[in-house]
């Protein structure tokens, strides 16, 4: 798939080169040093706190990225009639689209890569955390970079049909919605009516499920001692399906909606 | 075998909010282009053209009917490898310079890197942007848009080129430049297939055209067969003592008219002709000129339109978003 | 002519609606195998990046209820998952600090005061084992609350019961008495729990109220399990006595526990609340349960036994 890989590249690029991109990343490393001010003020448990508030940031403001970022992929070529000459080219529709998902998510990957380096650093300069800690924070942000791929896709997804400001809005929703997890589940069973019941089961599969990425948080790095699950490599392997499965769908669906289209 | 084949083409759009009617931009279009001839595809804005091309790149699904482009069915991805396309009113990615840009269509058209430097510095050679090659195209002009467009066009040396108004947005000049590009594509052997509505631009260019209007077929041929039928009389123009004669000469013929010290006269058939030209001598008036008038493809396109027209389908738009 | 086919996209559209159905359909037992695994043991839910219920009430925007509503479905939870709570170092150590939240962002909740403090104060494995904190707790929704005579009723319930404070008990019931609404009984509660300290019988009241009045399945359990012990208790020190009076009179141990006079005539229990009879050690004269019994045994004061003999010496054999 020589094509997907030149889109990407190409998206890549195109995201690089876009000003928006570095606002954000500024406000997050913003966001990580002071938590090392935050964390001063809390009387001892200060680790704690700069890896909650860090993790926290590079989750917001990755779903910011993805969410900015997603929303015009597709929308920006349809709008702009970029689309044209490039589908006149040898390309499929679907190489299209996956161009565009892996070049987005190439740039999450740096922007993350560039946040976990500064919280790394918040760390190292705060000296509080061991290096088993820093070593661990890696699969803690592989946690959520594999939740922001849910999230570009679905923003990718919206991008094919919808306008920027429909599809921010409706990725946000979602964004907020796959944190409720199995509360889902729960508000079914005090409801009353079996309709109800059913459309939270049918929610809770629907909607992106972010809790199961949870699993390596800030009490997993620092070994806290109340958190009993180590890293149990089968739940990692388990979350990690659950995101490709779930890109997966959303994507096929994404390419359903641009192979259907007729570019005016 | 010819390069592009349509058979009964045919494009309908869904239009309206709540009850969808679907309006026929293109009806029954059949015909075919020959290797390494310069097509033309005119007709007014909201006959077509732009949709049949659309149809050809496959960014559109047609209704029924038929098209093929080298042998092979327009949905094809490999066949494209072989066509180059220049959309109507284009646009690229601005936020690429054009040395860029072409780099990036190279590389999917699957073209080798050092190959690609030689192909890239030569198109911009050929469409005069050699000097602006690394200005990213947010900065361009709309006529060094289209100039870069015409280049990605051409990147994988393609056997035929569509090009969907190549002109518009072009001063003179730039018109100069693009149809020599044109021409030299013939040279080369590229078939050109391209819709316009510069007249002047296809009579000059083109070995045969097709005419559409409101989603149908005109006319089709070479040029020269479609005007030659209507040779409409004669132009005669003549000098001297004007002013006296004038009266004289005017009911031989359809029309004269005095333009400075000249008088024009139009023979509408031969023996008006034979007619003024007996008179002339017997005026005092010298001969200048005789010429055979034969319309412009402007008068002709006028008239044959105008002549040609059906009353509108019903709910066709002819605005924005249905093809041109 | 190969023929274009108009208005579908042919295979590749086939390819990927087959993939988003396969994907969907794996995804459905995915998730719950992948839940079912972790447990309970998600995010930490005191210290899902707010540690101050203060800053959880800020952020709620207006939605305080429906985040206490989500924050108790939590607690129930947490509180319920037994296996998740089995693998915890500490069984229920964030139990008071989720009550307090849920409390912090609707502390009208008078369910959550009244449940939780059973959590919090009933003891270890069915509960937290933390009274105090359930009295706190009950404090706060006093505060909140004060006219709710039951709020009062429980904190003096928890004192009773847990604490073994029965004067502080006793001045908790008066002044639950005199709240509007307040049932008739109470003030004789608190004039028992005054005069007659540590009281078996008042304890059972207590449980027995719970056990007839509480909505929630498992506070029902608890107390009935509460009751059965009160009675396995008072059976097992009857025994006790009429073993010590048989082997005061004849110098060892029955060999059975039908041996004993009182036995043949039908005034001890042979067996437990239950049905399954009691264990008896003829060789150490030592009591309890059988080990296939059924009931779920709680602690019983030590005040309670003094109190059960002294009242009751009347009628050994």
């Amino acid at each position: 798939m020589n094509s997907v890989l030149v889109i990407a590249q190409n998206t890549f690029r195109e995201n690089v080169r876009d000003k928006v991109l570095y606002n954000l990343i500024l406000f997050a490393l913003i966001l990580i040093i002071s938590s090392l001010l935050i964390g001063q003020l809390s009387l001892g448990n200060e680790v704690r706190i700069i890896l909650d508030l860090g993790l926290a940031s590079i989750s917001v403001f990755g779903m910011l990225i993805a969410v900015f970022l997603g929303i015009g992929l597709v929308y920006k070529e349809l709008d702009k009639r970029t689309v044209y000459a490039l589908l006149a080219k040898p390309v499929h529709r679907h190489a299209f689209i996956l161009g565009k998902y892996l070049g987005l998510l190439l740039t999450l990957l740096v922007n993350v890569a560039i946040m976990t380096a500064g919280l790394a650093l918040a760390l190292l300069y705060h000296g509080g955390a061991s290096w088993g800690a820093l070593v661990r924070l890696v699969p803690a942000v592989f946690m959520i970079f594999l939740s922001l791929a849910m999230v570009t896709a679905l923003a990718l997804l919206f991008s094919t049909f919808s306008t920027p400001a429909l599809s921010a809005l409706f990725t946000f929703l979602l964004w907020v919605a796959g944190h409720f997890g199995k509360d889902l589940l729960r508000f079914g069973e005090i409801a009353q009516s079996a309709v109800l019941r059913w459309i939270s089961v049918g929610a809770y599969y629907v909607l992106p499920n972010f809790s199961v990425f949870t699993i390596a948080d800030s009490r997993y790095i620092t070994r806290d001692a109340t958190y009993p699950l180590a890293a149990d490599p089968l739940l990692v392997g388990g979350a990690a399906l659950y995101c490709v499965l779930y890109c997966a769908v959303v994507l096929s669906l994404a390419v359903l909606v641009f192979l259907r289209r007729d570019f005016k | 075998m010819p390069v592009v084949e349509i058979e009964n083409l045919t494009k309908d759009f869904l239009v309206g909010f709540w009850r969808k009617r679907p309006a026929r931009a293109l009806d029954g279009l059949s015909l075919q282009v020959r290797r390494g001839e310069i097509f033309g595809f005119l007709g007014p804005n909201g006959a077509g053209k732009s949709t049949t091309i659309k149809l050809l790149m496959h960014l559109l699904r047609p209704t029924s009917g038929q098209a093929r482009i080298l042998g092979a069915p327009v949905d094809s991805v490999a066949m494209h490898g072989k066509i180059g396309y220049l959309p109507e009113n284009p646009y690229f990615y601005d936020y690429l310079t054009p040395e860029e840009l072409l780099r990036y269509v190279g590389r999917l058209f699957g073209c080798r890197r050092p190959e690609l430097g030689r192909k890239v510095d030569a198109l911009l050679e050929t469409v005069g942007l050699a000097e602006a090659r690394s200005t990213q195209l947010r900065k361009f002009s709309k006529g060094m848009v289209q100039r870069i467009g015409i280049a990605q066009a051409l990147v994988n040396d393609p056997e035929v080129v569509f090009l969907d108004e190549p002109m518009s947005g072009l001063d003179p000049l730039g018109r100069m430049e693009v149809r020599r590009i044109i021409a030299s594509l013939k040279a080369r052997g590229v078939t050109v297939f391209f819709s316009s509505h510069i007249l002047p631009d296809v009579e000059a260019l083109c070995d045969r055209v097709a005419i559409l209007n409101r989603g149908r077929l005109q006319e089709v041929g070479a040029l020269e067969e479609i005007l030659k039928v209507r040779i409409e009389g004669h132009e005669i123009l003549l000098s001297g003592a004007i002013a006296d004669a004038a009266g004289a000469i005017g009911v031989l013929c359809d029309e004269v008219r005095a333009m400075g010290d000249r008088l024009r006269v139009r023979a509408g058939s031969q023996a008006q002709m034979e007619a003024v030209l007996s008179k002339v001598f017997d005026l005092g008036l010298e001969l200048i000129s005789v010429n055979p008038i034969r319309p412009s493809l402007e008068d002709y396109f006028f008239q044959e339109v105008r002549a040609g027209a059906r009353p509108p389908a019903a709910g066709f738009p002819g605005g924005k978003g249905v093809a041109s | 002519m190969k023929t274009m086919r108009p208005g579908t996209a042919g295979r590749p559209a086939a390819a990927c609606s087959a993939i988003a159905l396969a994907g969907a359909l794996a995804i459905v037992p995915l998730l719950g195998w992948v839940e079912a695994r972790r447990g309970d043991a998600g995010p930490d839910p005191d210290l899902l990046y707010f540690s101050a219920p203060g800053a959880v009430r800020k952020m709620a925007l207006g939605y305080e209820r429906l985040l206490a509503d989500v924050y108790w479905l939590r607690t129930v939870q947490y509180f319920g998952q037994r296996d998740a709570a089995d693998r915890r170092t500490v069984r229920y150590g964030n139990l008071a600090a989720l009550l307090d939240i849920t409390t912090t962002l609707d502390p009208g909740m008078i369910d959550t005061y009244r449940a939780g403090s059973i959590f919090l104060g009933e003891s270890e494995p069915i509960g937290a084992g933390e009274p105090a904190k359930a009295v706190a707790l009950l404090d706060k929704g006093i505060r909140a609350n004060p006219d709710v005579w039951q709020l009062r009723y429980d904190k003096g319930f928890v004192l009773y019961l847990y604490l073994q404070d029965f004067r502080a008990a006793g001045e908790v019931w008066l002044e639950a008495g005199q709240r509007p609404g307040a049932p008739q009984w109470m003030a004789g509660l608190a004039a028992q729990a005054f005069s007659r300290g540590g009281s078996m019988d008042l304890a059972r009241a207590l449980w027995r109220q719970q056990y007839e009045e509480s909505t929630r399945e498992d506070i029902r359990e608890n107390a009935k399990n509460r009751l059965l012990s009160l009675q396995v208790a008072e059976d097992l020190w009857t025994l006790e006595r009429h073993l010590a009076a048989y082997r005061h009179r004849n110098g060892a141990w029955p060999r059975r526990l039908g041996d004993l006079p009182a036995r043949r005539s039908g005034l001890l229990p042979a067996a437990d609340p239950l049905g399954t009879p009691y264990a008896y050690d003829p060789a150490t004269g030592a009591v309890g349960l059988g080990p296939q019994s059924k009931v779920v045994y709680l602690e019983i004061p030590e005040s309670y036994r003094e109190e059960f003999l002294r009242t009751t010496a009347a009628g050994a054999d």
